[in-house]
């Protein structure tokens, strides 16, 4: 081989040693580098002034910054589980892309979930809110740091109920949240809450939201006649000193003009309790206490003992309830068949 | 008109035979394609860091073709002395930088036509879809690359191609960061301090208000009246810095 040619070889072999070498000293530097641990990395020293140093790329260091509040998360959950950079992180990366739901969302969610902090994960959802209130997700984020991460806090469940109707009201949250929003609101007196819930949703795409939100209005309106009923049934009492059989009674007493109409085909009446009742409010009523309380029950007893049981006080035996829920509709009781498990 | 067309024919032609048009167009691409890899290690937000990417690569690369071609524009014929032989034709000085401006536009709107297409094209074939908010914030990314070709081919009229290159990329970043001075702590409440640096907010172009990334990709509305002022804004600021350029260059003893 030629001179020429040597040196070629020569050259070429010093370049692969160069490589080698620059292989080597970045793996060194890497290995060095993670021992140093990973705060002095993630240190930002104020998240209001970078917001005006990113020469117009704020979205996308925020999405940076999300993709290492991943990153940090994990590496936390797995390891030392401090999490002490996390709520700075959130906080820097939503400053500079406000819109950015998931970054609430997920943030939130880690907050509760790993850091055990729901306070700094409600100001985190809350802060969502001011900047994207059509979004559904927040408010209902909002809602489970009430329902399980505060569920001490004294008004846990109104506020959860608060904030699920602010989720529903976005006419965009899933079915789940409007059954939800629905229930709590039952518990508490929140009407005008759900009829503005209800009135929004009336704007939805989704024709079945619509239809429904049509319905619930009704009701609405319907538990507002029953208010009104039993307000005229406490005045008949304090005019006769006796209740009424009918509703009749009342138009008699010219406490009422006629008897209301239900536009869903229910009927009102007065129960043996002598309070007035709506057929249509108290199916609505039935089929909830019969599928949240009772029906779980016993697909529960199904699944260990491979059988419906016997009666429903077997359910109280097992220890599956501590109470059979009342029949809603006044002196009716509930109608089970221990063959197919159906219960009426 | 016709010669200011002209140029601007002539300063379309030359420019688009520039390679560095089209080693900036190939990063920009590279750049929103490889957008894809950033939302694999997300949590289902793909289609969001697809967005951010496409309107950050143009803006960036928008602003460099400014910057890279716009600084050398005018000093370029100076330094080969073509432009003796142009002022020799019956033209005006003021209709030589407004058609120089008005090509380099030309260009910048050709890469933007081309980089949304390329980006509408790759969000709908990663499942995407796009808002008019989002034509709204390329229309504003195009407004500021347009003033910023202003600042470059006034530079351009003044100084050397490097030093207009430094300084018009340092407006471009203190430009984004004018907000700062108007953002100030309570502490510089009541001060004399606090009047002087708005002063400095409404002496620098604010080019922040061309910023709608954040709304374009996370589909938040924005009102035709905010477009309007950000566009009334820009066009403001572009002929300003446009007539201090024809002024420039009328001065100048070439």
């Amino acid at each position: 081989m030629s001179k020429r040619g040597n040196r070629i070889i020569a050259a070429l072999l010093v370049v692969v040693l160069c490589y080698a070498a620059t292989v080597a000293s970045l793996m060194g530097a890497d290995n060095t580098r993670t021992d140093e641990g990973m705060d002095d990395i993630l240190y930002l020293p104020n998240e209001k002034l970078l917001t005006h140093f990113t020469a117009g790329l704020n979205t996308i260091i925020a999405n940076f910054l999300w993709l290492h509040c991943i990153q940090y998360t994990a590496l936390e959950h797995r390891g030392q589980r401090h999490f002490t950079w996390l709520e700075h992180m959130l906080f820097t990366a939503t400053r500079l892309d406000p819109y950015f739901v998931d970054v609430y969302r997920f943030g939130a969610m880690f907050l509760s979930a790993l850091r055990a902090d729901p306070e700094a994960s409600l100001r985190l959802a809350q802060e969502g809110m001011k900047k994207n209130p059509h979004s559904w997700h927040l408010p209902y984020e909002a809602a489970m740091n009430y329902l399980l991460n505060r569920r001490d806090h004294p008004d846990s469940r109104y506020y959860a109920a608060q904030y699920l109707s602010m989720s529903a009201a976005t006419g965009r949250a899933i079915s789940g949240v409007v059954n939800l929003a629905a229930k709590l609101q039952d518990e508490y007196d929140l009407t005008e809450i759900e009829r503005d819930m209800w009135v929004n949703m009336l704007d939805s795409d989704d024709k079945f939201i619509r239809e429904l939100a049509e319905r619930k209005l009704i009701e609405i309106e319907l538990r507002e006649i029953c208010r009104v009923l039993n307000e005229r049934i406490t005045l008949f009492a304090e005019r006769t000193g006796q209740k009424p059989r009918s509703l009749d009674s009342l138009i008699e007493q010219g406490l009422i003009t006629a008897v209301p109409e239900d536009p869903l085909g229910g009927e009102f009446f007065i129960g043996e309790d002598g309070k007035a009742y709506n057929t249509t409010l108290l199916e609505d009523v039935i089929i909830r206490a019969r599928e949240d309380k009772i029906l779980s029950a016993l697909m529960s007893y199904r699944q260990r003992h491979d059988t419906w049981p016997a009666s429903l006080d077997r359910l109280l035996e097992v220890g599956l309830l501590d109470e059979i829920p009342p029949h809603p509709w006044p002196g009716r009781e509930w109608q089970y068949n221990p063959e197919t498990g159906r219960i009426e | 008109m016709t010669r200011i067309i002209a140029v601007a024919e002539n300063t379309f032609r030359e420019s688009i035979r520039d390679k560095v048009l089209y080693v900036l167009l190939f990063f920009a691409a590279a750049t929103i394609f490889g957008s894809k890899i950033l939302g694999w290690i997300s949590i289902g937000q793909d289609i969001k860091i697809i967005k951010d990417i496409c309107l950050a690569a143009m803006s960036v690369f928008g602003a460099l073709i400014a910057i890279f071609i716009g600084a050398s524009l005018v000093y370029k014929e100076i330094d080969k002395k073509t432009l003796y032989t142009i002022l020799a034709q019956p033209l005006h000085r003021y209709e030589f930088v407004l058609g120089k401006y008005l090509g380099l536009v030309a260009i910048i709107g050709v890469a933007i036509v081309l980089m949304t297409g390329i980006s509408v094209g790759y969000l709908y074939f990663m499942g995407g879809a796009v808002t008019l908010v989002w034509f709204q914030a390329i229309l504003l990314i195009f407004m500021k690359l347009a003033l910023i070709t202003a600042f470059a081919i006034l530079l351009s009229a003044l100084v050397s191609p490097i030093m207009g290159a430094i300084i018009v990329f340092c407006i471009y970043v203190t430009g984004h960061a004018t907000e700062v001075f108007k953002d100030l702590p309570p502490q510089f409440d009541d001060t004399i301090s606090r009047q002087v640096l708005e002063i400095f907010y409404y002496l620098i172009p604010n080019l922040n208000t061309f910023n709608l990334q954040s709304e374009a990709a996370n589909n938040v509305p924005v009102t035709g009246a905010y477009v309007s002022f950000a566009l009334a804004y820009g066009l403001a600021w572009t002929a300003m810095l446009l007539i201090l350029a024809c002024l420039a260059f009328e001065g100048r003893d070439v």
